[in-house]
């Protein structure tokens, strides 16, 4: 049983009811005899098995059994040949019969019992049906993937949609005009780089004509990678510009790849083509050749006859074999004998063959030939110059959008053939979805004609995936003996990878037609036995919920799949965001909130909306809690959701309300509504200053996290901890204890190191280690460097510039809180940007105590509503204290005062004490500096800065 | 990663001390594109898109068998998309311009040689300041036709910001002198641009894995030096609001002096345009 790309064939006889009436049985009985035998001989000899006869209908399927490239070919002239023959018949009433006939393509499940035979179920059996019902006499009509297929070599017109019986939308439907004239193959399709392999085979043909001596060259590689081409360009380059030397003979036997088992055919065509070209020939060549052509002669006739025709050739010969993997083995040994005993002539032999043709006895192989051409893959920028050519194609001016060339490219691993199909069926933008017909029908063909056991073992690893191990393979019963792969290595369908025991798909349409041939009870078994094995749980899970819903929507087992997809996503989304892989995190994210809504859903919902507000979508991380809040029965869900939607109102600016909710009240033990709730108060604590209220409300926050066992908030808040610590009214001693955990705890990941670090090295400046400070934050710069961090770049610059600014560096300080303040308005983080340029404009006041100074941090101050408190603290201080040297009473002195009342951060308070203290001594008031310093030094002494507090202290 | 972009390290001394005062912040700092118009030369705008916002002009190039094309007024709108995405960069960029389009593509992301002559010669007349032309063509045929346009547009102080191919083939108008060509590089930075010292590619700017506007009012990721170009054009348009008085000699002069590896701190009086090598995103 599997699903295939099959074509169907229905016909039948015209006006048959009518003539069973007017006829007797007998002569009608006759008639359909013979009309049968031409059918059944026609669908036969184009490797097609017929289903069913059902009075005067019939039903024929190709690529049902074995699938072929051009099985919609084959369909279409085993139409034309019925049609012609049945023309021929003597119909019962004088007139001869004639037929319509409707053809589709597309997939059916094809099963095979000894009891019903021969089946083929999908919905392409009822749309042919329909389609022959649509054609007239001696029509043939056929679906849009036919008409894809064959219109390379058919002409075809296009009707008008069909409405048919049973379908919602109008079919596209074609009409079948005849076969079209032969086109040049390469007029369409540019070529693309192969210069190597080009200059060796016009270095060979050189050779042979210098040397007067015969040479035989092997090109091998995978169907459609171009080797028919390469030999076409060679041959014309050679005779176009045949560079001095005489222009070759040449003649090509190309071995077809189905019909009557015909050995000698391509050698007939070879030596026909010699004789057309030198016409005296002896008699008896000419009889062997005559017997050639209608019974087989023996080989050593046929072997001679060859060689006195290649020796008869008058200019320098090139004998191009083709498909030498369909070829019989008699031809290939003739081959190799003709290579040995033809070596004192001016030939070159060019043998083309897919890896197939290895498999051969060596003596025929490829490894006959003097050389061997393994044409590979084109490289990733030829396959997207080729790509984009032909999606030029007629275009005079195009988009510089990549859109799906890159699709395009990875899909068609660098196989010619593949990319233009993949680009004709989707032109001219490439708006490419699906694995083109064209390429099913190839990559089919190469499929079947794999051996069963490495064809059961690729669909087994397609459903793993691109990658695969051979454990893997076993795990699903499928024992790989050795060697047992290398058939489809050598076809180069699958390629070791990395690691021992690990194969890699070289082409996703292979691996895309290898799993859609797979049933569906098939697919669904291994996709659960790999979850069950751990491996990618979340991906193999969601497969399995879509295939089980598919084929049993109401399997009571559905339920239960659905939630184990859900966790799985859930746990590989986490650490997706985690690692701050945005986009895989959303998606896993998302996965696991569809699968299972109320589960998981919690949870689920927040770290979504967590993943979106990282990726700057906030209209949707505050959608995805709505909605799920509101859809949610379990009130601890609601709950979450609620606090969450609370707190993004509060991190937009929209709200501030930090009251308990009463519901929230009554359930102590709901940890994460409680966590999210106090981050919350985190964050508004945080607007006003009040570092010590939001560091407890941090602390508080991870005692949920931590009952609540979620590490996810854990992280979360570890990392928020550090950052609120540093303003709150907590020893430095204590901080810096901390951030040693946190530096251990965070040593793989150095985005979250980072901060620490930036934490840690402010500790140790206002403690006094400057040395510590510097060496930490060199650290923590190279790491900033290396992985481009801008909000790691500014905690670290504004670090430095407090480093400097200790230790009397205001020029460096400067400096530094510039390119912080840089960083974060790149960064889109306005107030801080204008906080960090208040403590620039301060250091410059420092070093460079001109009027410009004084204007710089003037036009800041004016800014200050639009400032955290920290950055209107310090930008009216200082234009306080600037005002006071001057020896004028700022009477913003006032509203310093004020907001001073509003923070509990000791190290700034210091500060702006400090500042005031400054203007007090400078406006003769020396009992108010005096008070005003002591005030600084008791901020400083509450967490141990002794470092600004000598300062302090020294001024005194 | 599309092509025409800087090798990895190049090492030419560039004298650039001489300009030590000319750099973003004296370029566009402060600056929000006001004042300056901006016309992106493509497949349309759609202007409902909430990241587009509002299209002062829309026309269209109509083509009728056997009569030269026409410019025409129309409803801004893109069915292809292409045109939305880089005007969603443009007003990312520098929020308060004045943006404008000229449609030259069909639905397909492709278009007529006849309608980009049209459009472009009708675009360079209106007089904008700036026009972001994320396409090309590579017929020959063209060539000269669309060189003449290129310079009239350059001497009219009307700077045309043209992506360079994706592919390392050759096609017009982005390697001509005339214009402002531009590649891609892989930072996910909107400010951040490259001076490229290998001809005919000038500048890079963010062109791999952009989030833009996508048809239906929402962003998706893409990539191409269609989606570099209008991150210049964008700053361009920022310096422009600022000082008006650039023509497109000094203006890429200026975006010279603002290239994130050009800077007049240097050991030599010159600078090294040097790139450390990117990760892969």
């Amino acid at each position: 049983m599997s699903r295939r790309l099959v074509v169907v064939l229905f016909l039948d006889l015209v006006g048959w009811t009518r003539l069973a009436e007017q006829v007797d049985p007998e002569p009608l009985q006759l008639m359909l005899e013979q009309y049968y035998e031409i059918c059944s001989v026609a669908v036969e000899e184009h490797g097609g098995s017929v289903e069913k006869f059902i009075g005067d209908a019939v039903m024929a399927v190709f690529g049902a059994v074995r699938s072929e490239e051009d099985d919609a070919l084959r369909a279409l002239r085993t139409a034309i040949r019925i049609r012609a023959d049945v023309a021929t018949l003597p119909g019962p009433r004088g007139a001869a019969p004639s037929i319509h006939c409707g053809v589709a393509a597309g997939e059916a499940l094809v099963t095979n019992s000894s009891r019903a035979g021969l089946r083929v179920v999908g919905d392409v059996v009822n749309l042919a049906a329909r389609l022959q019902s649509a054609a007239a006499a001696d029509e043939i009509v056929v679906n849009e993937t036919v008409a894809h297929l064959a219109r390379r070599h058919f002409a075809l017109a296009v009707l008008a949609p069909l409405v048919l019986k049973g379908k919602a939308e109008p079919v596209p439907a074609f009409l079948v005009l005849g076969p079209a004239p032969d086109t040049d193959p390469d007029d369409e399709s540019p070529m693309v780089d192969r210069a190597d392999e080009r200059a060796r085979l016009r270095a060979a043909y050189a050779r042979v004509v210098a040397g007067g001596r015969a040479e035989a060259i092997a090109i091998v590689g995978p169907g459609g990678i171009g080797k028919s081409r390469l030999v076409r360009e060679v041959v014309k380059d050679l005779t176009d510009d045949p560079d001095g030397r005489p222009a070759p003979t040449v003649v090509v036997g190309e071995c077809p790849s189905y019909g009557p088992m015909d050995t000698y055919l391509p050698l007939v065509r070879v030596l026909d083509a010699l004789i057309r070209e030198s016409p005296h020939t002896e008699a008896r060549l000419a009889r062997v050749l005559e017997d050639l052509r209608t019974s087989a002669p023996g080989v050593e006739e046929i072997a001679w006859a060859a060689r006195e025709v290649l020796a008869a050739a008058t200019a320098p010969l090139i004998v191009v074999w083709d498909g030498l993997e369909s070829a019989g083995l008699s031809l290939l040994r003739l081959i190799g004998e003709l290579v040995g005993t033809l070596r004192h002539l001016p030939l070159l032999m060019i043998c083309v063959g897919r890896p197939e043709w290895a498999e051969v006895e060596p003596a025929c192989s490829p490894a006959m030939c003097d050389d061997v051409i393994d044409l590979g893959a084109l490289t990733p920028a030829d396959s997207a110059t080729l790509t984009a050519l032909l999606s030029a194609g007629s275009v005079d001016v195009l988009a510089h959008a990549v859109g799906s060339l890159e699709r395009v490219v990875s899909h068609s691993a660098g196989n010619p053939l593949f990319i233009r199909l993949m680009v004709e069926s989707s032109p001219p933008d490439l708006a490419v979805t699906g694995v083109p017909a064209t390429i099913t029908a190839m990559v089919g063909a190469m499929l079947d004609r794999l051996p069963a056991a490495a064809r059961q073992l690729l669909g087994a690893a397609s459903v793993i995936g691109l990658t695969f191990t051979v454990d893997e393979l076993v795990l699903l019963g499928q024992p790989v003996p050795d060697r047992a792969l290398e058939p489809l290595v050598a076809r180069q369908l699958i390629r070791p990878a990395a690691r021992t025991g690990e194969y890699t798909f070289v082409q996703q349409p292979v691996h895309e037609t290898a799993y859609t041939r797979l049933d569906k009870e098939c697919r669904l078994g291994w996709h659960r036995a790999l979850a069950d094995a751990s491996v990618s749980p979340a991906f193999h899970l969601n497969a399995a919920v879509r295939l089980l819903g598919d084929l049993r929507p109401h399997d009571d087992e559905l339920a239960r799949l659905r939630r184990l997809a859900a966790s799985a996503s859930l746990l590989e989304g986490t650490t997706a965001l985690r690692q701050r892989d945005i986009p895989a995190a959303v998606g896993l994210l998302g996965q696991a909130l569809s699968s299972d809504s109320d589960g998981t859903g919690a949870a689920t919902a927040l770290r979504l909306s967590d993943a979106l507000l990282l990726d700057g979508a906030t209209a949707r991380a505050l959608k995805v809690v709505a909605e799920v809040g509101r859809r949610s029965a379990d009130p601890r869900t609601r709950r979450a959701c609620l606090m969450q939607e609370r707190l993004l109102a509060v991190r937009l600016g929209d709200a501030e309300d930090e009251s308990v909710p009463e519901e929230l009240a009554g359930d102590p033990d709901d940890h994460l509504a409680w966590c999210r709730f106090e981050q919350l108060r985190v964050l508004v604590n945080l607007r006003h200053g009040r570092f010590g209220a939001a560091e407890r409300a941090a602390r508080t926050a991870l005692a949920h996290a931590r009952l609540g066992h979620d590490s996810y908030e854990e992280d979360r808040l570890l990392v928020a901890l550090c950052e609120v610590r540093q303003w709150a009214p907590t020893p430095l001693r204590e901080q810096l204890a901390g951030c040693a955990d946190l530096a251990g705890r965070f040593a793989g990941d150095r985005v979250l190191l980072v901060p620490v670090l930036a934490a840690q090295a402010r500790c140790l400046a206002l403690l006094g280690d400057a040395r510590a400070a510097r060496s930490t934050l060199t650290a923590a710069g190279t790491a900033v460097e290396q992985l481009r961090l801008t909000i790691g770049g500014v905690l670290v610059d504004q670090a430095w510039g407090l480093a400097h600014a200790l230790e009397g560096e205001h020029g460096d300080a400067e400096r530094c809180y510039r390119r912080a303040a840089d960083g974060a308005h790149r960064a889109g983080h306005a107030p801080t940007a204008l906080t960090l340029r208040v403590q620039a404009a301060r250091e410059r006041l420092r070093h460079d105590p001109t009027p410009a100074a004084v204007a710089d941090l003037a036009e800041l101050a004016a800014r200050s509503a639009g400032m955290d408190i920290r950055g209107r603290l310090l930008s009216l201080s200082a234009t306080v204290a600037a005002a006071a040297a001057r020896g004028t009473y700022d009477p913003r002195t006032e509203e310093v005062m004020t907001l001073l009342e509003g923070t509990d951060d000791p190290c700034l308070r210091a500060e702006v004490h400090f500042d005031l203290a400054r203007s007090y001594r400078s406006l003769g008031d020396d009992a108010r500096a005096r008070a005003s310093a002591r005030t600084a030094i008791d901020c400083y002494t509450l967490v141990g800065a002794v470092r600004p507090e000598g300062a302090v202290r020294a001024w005194m | 990663m599309p092509a025409w972009g800087m090798a990895v390290d190049g090492s030419e001394p560039m004298p650039a001390d001489l300009f030590a005062g000319i750099g973003p912040t004296w370029a566009w700092g402060g600056a929000d594109g006001s004042g300056v118009r901006v016309c992106v030369l493509d497949s349309g705008i759609d202007a409902d898109h909430p990241l587009v916002g509002p299209v002062d002009q829309a026309w269209q190039v109509v083509s009728e068998d056997g009569r030269p094309p026409r410019v025409r007024e129309c409803a801004p709108s893109d069915a292809a998309g292409h045109g939305t995405a880089c005007a969603g960069i443009i007003r990312e960029v520098a929020p308060k311009v004045s943006l404008s389009s000229v449609r030259v593509l069909g639905d397909g992301k492709s278009g007529t040689a006849a309608a980009l002559l049209a459009g472009l010669a009708h675009a360079v007349d209106e007089g904008f300041d700036v026009i972001n032309m994320s396409l090309s063509t590579a017929r020959p045929e063209f060539r000269s036709r669309l060189a003449e346009l290129c310079d009239r547009a350059y001497f009219r102080r009307c700077l045309l910001v043209v992506a360079a191919h994706n592919l390392p083939i050759e096609s017009f108008p982005w390697s001509f002198a005339s214009v402002v060509s531009v590649a891609s590089h892989a930072e996910p930075d909107p400010m951040r641009f490259y001076y490229n010292a290998t001809p005919p590619v000038e500048f890079c700017a963010r062109g791999v894995r952009v989030p833009v506007a996508s048809p239906g009012g929402g962003t998706m990721r893409n990539t191409g030096n269609s989606f570099a170009a209008p991150h210049i054009a964008g700053i361009a348009a920022l310096v422009l609001s600022k000082h008006p008085w650039l023509t497109p000699f000094q203006l890429k002069s200026v975006l010279y002096h603002c290239a994130a590896n050009v800077s007049p701190q240097s050991d030599q009086g010159g600078i090294l345009v040097t790139r450390t090598p990117e990760r892969d995103h």
